[in-house]
């Protein structure tokens, strides 16, 4: 993704912006998280 | 995912261990701290991996059996024993079936058949057990080969891109697991579906969110195995490739669970396609081998006869039609066909896994049925 934003910005706002984007994903991340895990019935090892 | 994370703690902390000692010792290194995790979190599983890798290691080494070829036969059958008793057992008894057997056993046959076909060279003990004994890939890990993992091994030096790789792996395959697979699929899709009207509707919501959710939890912990890897400095292969942007179902069964269906294909449908001169044969072998890795029981038969004959759909399409085939691979709306097409023939083919899983589902079919 990084080098897809370095096409169309430079660098410092390509930086921030990717920064900005791991930040939502691990708010994301950290807002499902209170969820029951390990609902992961797909493969039983 | 707790075990996972427990994984991703133990990688996280060893990794300056890794990536600061010599080259010679990479390997041993990831060895031992995997042995050690795993002999903490489950002793039996590596007790079986062990004993069976050692055995297939003697038989590799020795000349008792006297015919060479036969005596390595057996090493490709000899992993396959537990495997078949605990899954098995699992089905009958609910016996809790050892930790990544599923996945090692592959990996040892793999090793096994690619001896007896004298396309690798007989691993010594150590570089074997090294590895079998690569933590990222226990749980859930890709099947990965062993002439890839040697040649990382031999290459590994540090690189500080590789290393945030694998942490931007991490952070995505959270989010595959918890935001997407269990969060909007699991728990906001199927609310949703509870409260749809006309029957069949909500049906097929539970249909897409079973189909989802199992999507997103599998790429999310191949995802972590692979950036775990990374972060070890180890490139494992890739499990999944847009498996839903494929237009046909061939095309699917390349794209989703790659270390799996690579396997049976490498494994299960050459050798019996050369057999047998029938790939129809060869193929309906194989998808159901790949159907009965995932659990011995009826259920799994009737998935994998339907995905394999899903394919040979695909496959007399592309014979008996080769312009509407072209159309769907080729054709931009065409290819939007196909993928709706793949999406709803693989979910509703779950149906048949599924049912166990989502009581509704198969209460609803009951009802549909009776």
């Amino acid at each position: 993704m990084y080098k897809w934003l370095l096409k169309y910005f430079p660098q410092t706002y390509a930086n921030l912006l990717v920064f900005i984007w791991y930040l939502f994903l691990l708010l994301l991340v950290l807002y499902s998280l209170d969820l029951d895990p390990g609902r992961f019935r797909y493969l039983q090892w | 995912m707790n075990l996972q994370l427990i994984f991703i703690a133990v990688v996280m902390i060893t990794s300056p261990l890794v990536w600061r000692l010599p080259n010679y010792w990479t390997g041993r290194i990831m060895m031992l701290i995997t042995l050690i995790a795993l002999s903490w979190l489950a002793p039996y599983s590596v007790l079986i991996m062990l004993s069976t890798a050692f055995f297939q290691w003697v038989i590799w080494n020795n000349n008792y059996f006297g015919f060479k070829k036969p005596g390595v036969f057996l090493t490709i059958l000899l992993p396959l024993f537990p495997l078949i008793i605990f899954k098995a057992g699992y089905k009958s008894n609910h016996w809790i079936i050892p930790l990544g057997l599923s996945f090692y056993a592959f990996r040892q046959v793999h090793v096994a058949f690619e001896c007896y076909k004298s396309e690798m060279k007989k691993p010594g003990l150590f570089e074997y057990f090294e590895y079998l004994l690569f933590l990222p890939v226990m749980l859930i890990g890709p099947i990965h080969r062993m002439p890839e993992f040697q040649r990382s091994l031999r290459r590994h030096k540090w690189d500080a891109s590789m290393f945030s790789e694998g942490l931007e792996r991490l952070l995505y395959g959270m989010v595959k697991i918890n935001f997407l697979g269990n969060f909007i699929f699991s728990t906001q899709l199927t609310q949703l579906a509870s409260h749809t009207d006309p029957y069949f509707l909500r049906l097929y919501l539970e249909i897409i969110a079973f189909t989802g959710n199992a999507y997103f939890q599998f790429a999310g912990f191949s995802d972590l195995a692979i950036g775990m890897g990374l972060i070890w400095g180890i490139r494992v292969m890739e499990n999944f490739n847009f498996p839903f942007l494929a237009t046909n179902m061939q095309d699917f069964w390349r794209r989703w669970h790659i270390s799996l269906s690579s396997w049976c294909r490498d494994y299960v449908f050459y050798p019996l396609a050369a057999l047998s001169r029938k790939r129809w044969f060869a193929l309906m072998i194989s998808m159901l081998v790949l159907a009965l890795w995932h659990e011995i029981s009826l259920r799994y038969v009737v998935w994998g006869a339907v995905q394999a004959s899903l394919i040979l759909l695909t496959v007399g399409v592309r014979k008996m039609m080769p312009e509407y085939s072209q159309f769907i691979n080729h054709h931009p709306l065409g290819r939007w066909f196909g993928r709706i097409w793949v999406f709803h023939a693989f979910a509703f083919s779950n149906v048949f896994i599924g049912t166990e899983n989502i009581h509704s589902l198969s209460l609803g079919f009951k009802q549909l049925f009776s």
